[in-house]
């Protein structure tokens, strides 16, 4: 991976056609080699300058050509030697910087030599930035790739979005990768260990992995790992969440996850958080549920139970006398209030008040798992964040369900920011494209809204990914500081949000390999190929390492003497 | 690391007359039971031991047995002076203290002098660095200062510089102490303060709690593991980047304490804060105290006091709506054996606060809400007004010099 260690120049400054201040192309030494991703260092004089300017740039092609032929036949002759030619590689480079920043081009004839050391470190700013989160070894030579700190934690910008092909891009892997390096001590020492995450997991139970090491870690990624600076360990501090189990004998409310069952804790909602809170608009989260009447319905509805729903046993309420112990009975509570006179939104057409009770009835039977009351212990259902890193299954929901956690959970990391906690907090969420699509209005979609305009200075930082970012809602991708590409469908490359990438890029895009991603940051106009070593958690059951039991150690007749007969 | 946090006991408090000191011992022995069966290595304990300046011989023996006990589970124990405490008579026992774990530090001083203290865990060797902050009054922030700086007592100090408010001040202190936090160690600050985005209990006193010693969570640094805090009497959690609590106090104080009716979590209790290492985040839970009795209020007509049926363990107080008989207030004692207090308070009459709210009483000067005090309580003299006056004046000249 590593270029040999010889400072002689790697190619010359190639004068036809013309270097201007921002592309000069360079043919490479015979003997050295130059690839896409590597980065390059030309220094010029330039009166008025004692020392020259640096000029700083990333190769983003390489051609070859044999100069002098002009038919595709010629090369057989050129071969064969009858024809006289030079063979000649020749790199394009993008200037990503000038030191000092005099708008010059480079000279043809120039030497360029790689950048190493101190001159890579200026070539990708680091020098300037105030602090650093890794983000993975560069493509070209292997060495650290750090991000601006301030990007992440919103002092001048936060958010990182990544789009990529399910199943190839490594999209989720990347996230958690990031969030690993982000929430190591020295990052953020501002913050000490008070940086929190919460992580969504909408893919089997392949999260709920993470605390435990990755049985596939190789030798090559604990060297990566040792590179970056990060230790490969798995997340020291994390709590699992799966929704509660909703059998009628199980009202204790265990998880309802398949594996790990003694380790996830059961969340649900209880109808007093649903009305307390005003999470009532998160169970009205489908696209066509839009416009102002609805709105309204939902909202003086929500404003009514926060006034009249009283706390009963069990976390269920009494609304006007009558218990309600399931969303259904909540539904049947307001059933003859609604575009009533006197009653809630009286101005309402009564096909409003049936159409807005019929899809209460249908998130009340959606959502029965995740909003209840009849709790034998109310208390431990409330996904605490206690730990640094809490993850919260949601893969086994209905659309509807999954919905009305993800919002439920945003609004409450939110008002918690606003009413003061301004530690830095992530948040980890795939299919941005479920959540926040381009078209129509829903409740979830304003609070990632708020979270991608607001949520910088309000300490909240969301990691968000999407198969497509031209079907997620554009305020939220162009609000990312960080922006971030794996594999990328053909034609997705050529679509609006992904203008940062150069021609070239965008048709390497589509031929990324698992594990490389292109990143963009604010700070470096040309986006760097970057991979990331294998990850040191288990990003799913095959990855995590079966603990010894005592029971696998033994052998055949110790173990069937260990068991008693009947 | 697992760490206890208490404050403002307020030894030597009674109600209505009535000594609670034997209530205090038993609240006291709970909070060190609690200490050993958790098995905390570091105690906590924010200020406001003693209710008086000059407490009474049978305060301070159940205060030192107290801090004695807590020492003996084999926990560090670390305590400040709050507004309450006299500083030079915490300070007088300090090195008494030291002898057997107990860190005690009466007014704030630089690192080096005992502005932090560090401890280290008996279970796993973790290293708790703990920043201490007594009460500061107004008369010693300058003073504070100056002893962060270093200035001898005749150099000039160069006042100009030091014309900022309270909460700079503080700002300032807290900046000095928690210098360049160690990531690997556990950070704690404990201080006794009026944090704007905290709720009085009520019965804490008024002219302290005034917008002026009111200071920002902002005063700390957003990498700490926890901020243990002393002064306000119900125990909450102030939103911020870091862990801050307020233990509250462990006994309800006075009448006007009813927040723990409104919500039973706020009833006494001690935090438990634990830290399980590096990279893991502070977890706090609270302990609730079985011990202290609690302050009931029955407040109705002649008819429905006589009949109420407060809980015998509690301390009751009185309020009668309308006009008893004659004999009535006889009859009730005989009635509510522990009823502390019978107040008449016909609804004809403007009813009396009966909690100081610190809205209405915040920015405003001593004298006035002495003023008003005699007033409610149908007990107008100018000659107490006047004594008032003197004795004021004198104290506020005795703190400006003593600092």
């Amino acid at each position: 991976m590593g270029h040999s260690t010889d400072d002689s120049p790697v190619g010359v400054v190639v004068g036809s056609p013309d270097t201007t201040t921002g592309t000069f192309k360079v043919a490479v030494v015979e003997g050295r080699r130059l690839q896409s991703d590597d980065l390059v260092h030309v220094h010029r004089d330039v009166p008025g300058e004692p020392d020259g300017v640096n000029l700083y740039g990333v190769v983003t092609e390489v051609s070859a050509r044999d100069e002098g032929a002009s038919f595709a036949s010629d090369g057989a002759r050129i071969a064969a030697g009858s024809m006289p030619s030079s063979l000649v590689e020749v790199a394009q480079v993008e200037v990503t910087r000038r030191l000092p920043d005099v708008k010059v081009p480079a000279l043809p004839g120039l030497p360029a030599q790689l950048a190493v050391g101190e001159h890579r470190g200026r070539a990708l700013r680091f020098d300037d930035m105030g602090g650093f989160v890794p983000a993975g070894l560069l493509s070209g030579d292997g060495e650290p790739f750090y991000l601006n700190r301030e990007f992440i934690d919103g002092t001048s910008g936060s958010h990182v979005n990544i789009s990529g092909m399910s199943g190839v891009a490594t999209k989720t892997t990347y996230a958690l990768s990031l969030l690993h390096y982000a929430l190591q001590p020295a990052t953020f020492p501002q913050h000490g260990d008070n940086v929190k995450a919460l992580v969504f997991n909408v893919k089997g139970e392949d999260l709920l992995f993470i605390d435990r090491p990755n049985a596939r870690l190789t030798d090559q990624s604990r060297a990566d790992h040792a590179a970056l600076g990060v230790p490969a360990h798995p997340f020291p501090s994390v709590e699992l969440w799966s929704p509660a189990k909703n059998t009628p004998h199980a009202d204790d409310g265990a998880s309802s996850a398949k594996t790990r069952s003694t380790v996830v804790g059961g969340y649900c909602w209880t109808l007093q958080e649903l009305c307390s809170q005003r999470l009532l608009p998160y169970l009205f989260t489908e696209p066509d549920a839009t416009g102002e009447i609805w709105r309204s319905i939902v909202d003086t509805s929500a404003d009514y139970f926060a006034k009249e729903a009283k706390p009963a046993a069990g976390g269920s309420v009494t609304v006007d006398g009558r218990v309600c112990r399931t969303l259904f009975d909540l539904a049947d509570s307001i059933a003859g209030l609604v575009g009533v006179e006197g009653g809630i939104s009286a101005d309402v057409s009564p096909s409003s008040a049936g159409a807005f009770m019929r899809r209460f009835r249908i998130a009340a039977r959606e959502c029965s798992q995740v909003v209840r009351g009849g709790l034998a212990v109310p208390e431990g259902h409330s996904v605490a964040q206690e730990a640094a890193v809490t993850v919260v299954d949601i893969h086994a929901l209905s659309a509807v369900a999954q919905r009305f956690v993800v919002g439920a959970l945003l609004k409450g990391v939110m008002s918690g920011a606003e009413q003061g906690d301004r530690r830095l907090r992530f948040v980890v969420l795939d299919e941005l494209n479920k959540y926040a699509p381009k078209e129509g209005q829903s409740p979830i979609k304003s609070a990632l809204i708020d979270i991608a305009e607001r949520g910088r200075s309000l300490g909240v930082c969301l990691i968000g990914a999407q198969q497509t970012a031209s079907n997620v809602d554009e305020r939220i991708v162009s609000n990312a500081s960080i922006k971030v590409v794996g594999r990328l469908d053909r034609a997705e490359a050529n679509k609006a949000p992904y203008q940062h990438l150069s021609t070239s890029q965008r048709a390497r895009a589509s031929n990324l390999e698992k594990g490389t991603m292109i990143v963009h940051q604010p700070d470096v106009p040309v986006p760097q190929a970057v991979r990331f070593p294998f990850p040191a958690f288990a990003t799913n059951r095959s990855e995590s390492e079966e603990p010894a039991s005592s029971s696998a150690a033994l052998s055949d007749d110790d173990l069937f003497a260990r068991t008693a007969a009947p | 690391m697992k760490i206890l946090h208490t404050s403002d006991w307020h030894v030597g408090r009674g109600i209505r007359g009535r000594s609670r000191a034997d209530e205090h011992a038993a609240v006291l022995t709970e909070i060190a039971h609690v200490a050993d069966e958790e098995q905390v290595d570091l105690v906590l304990v924010a200020g406001d031991q003693f209710d008086v300046k000059h407490p009474s011989a049978e305060s301070e023996r159940i205060v030192y047995e107290a801090l004695l006990r807590l020492a003996d589970t084999g926990a560090h124990v670390l305590a400040i002076a709050g507004n309450h405490d006299a500083h030079r008579r915490v300070a007088a026992t300090a090195p008494l203290m030291s002898r057997t774990h107990i860190g005690v530090l009466s007014a704030v001083a630089a690192p080096a002098n005992g502005g932090v203290v560090t401890v280290t865990a008996r279970s796993d060797d973790a290293v708790a660095r703990v920043a201490l902050l007594p009460w500061m009054s107004r008369g010693g922030v300058i003073g504070a200062d100056d002893l962060m700086a270093g200035h001898k007592a005749d150099e000039p100090s160069g006042k100009t510089s030091h014309s900022g408010t309270y909460e700079e001040h503080y700002r300032h202190v807290v900046g000095r102490l928690v210098a360049a936090p160690q990531p690997s160690d556990v950070n704690v600050v404990m201080a006794h303060a009026a944090m704007k985005e905290g709720l009085p209990g009520g019965g804490e006193r008024a002219a302290e709690t005034v917008m002026e010693y009111c200071v920002g969570t902002d005063v700390f640094p957003s990498n700490l593991d926890y901020v243990a805090l002393g002064h306000y009497h119900r125990p909450q959690r102030l939103s911020y980047a870091c862990e801050v609590h307020y233990s509250g106090a462990p006994m309800q104080l006075t009448f006007g304490e009813t927040f723990a009716d409104a919500d039973p979590a706020d009833a006494p209790c001690v935090m438990i804060v634990e830290k399980a290492g590096a990279g893991v985040p502070t977890t706090v839970r609270r302990r609730p105290l079985t011990a202290p009795r609690r302050l009931t209020t029955v407040r109705g007509s002649y008819e429905e006091v006589v009949a109420a049926d407060p809980a015998e363990a509690d301390y009751v107080r009185i309020v009668v709506t309308d006009r008893p008989p004659a004999g009535g207030i006889d009859t009730l004692h005989e009635r509510h054996p522990n009823a502390v207090d019978v107040l008449v308070r016909p609804t004809s009459r403007t009813a009396p606060t009966h909690a100081p709210t610190t809205p209405t009483r915040a920015g405003r000067e001593p004298r006035e809400l002495f003023a008003e005090y005699l007033t409610e309580n149908d007990a107008e003299n100018d000659a107490v007004l006047a004594l008032f006056d003197r004795l004021e004046e004198q104290q506020v000249a005795h703190e400006q010099e003593t600092g």
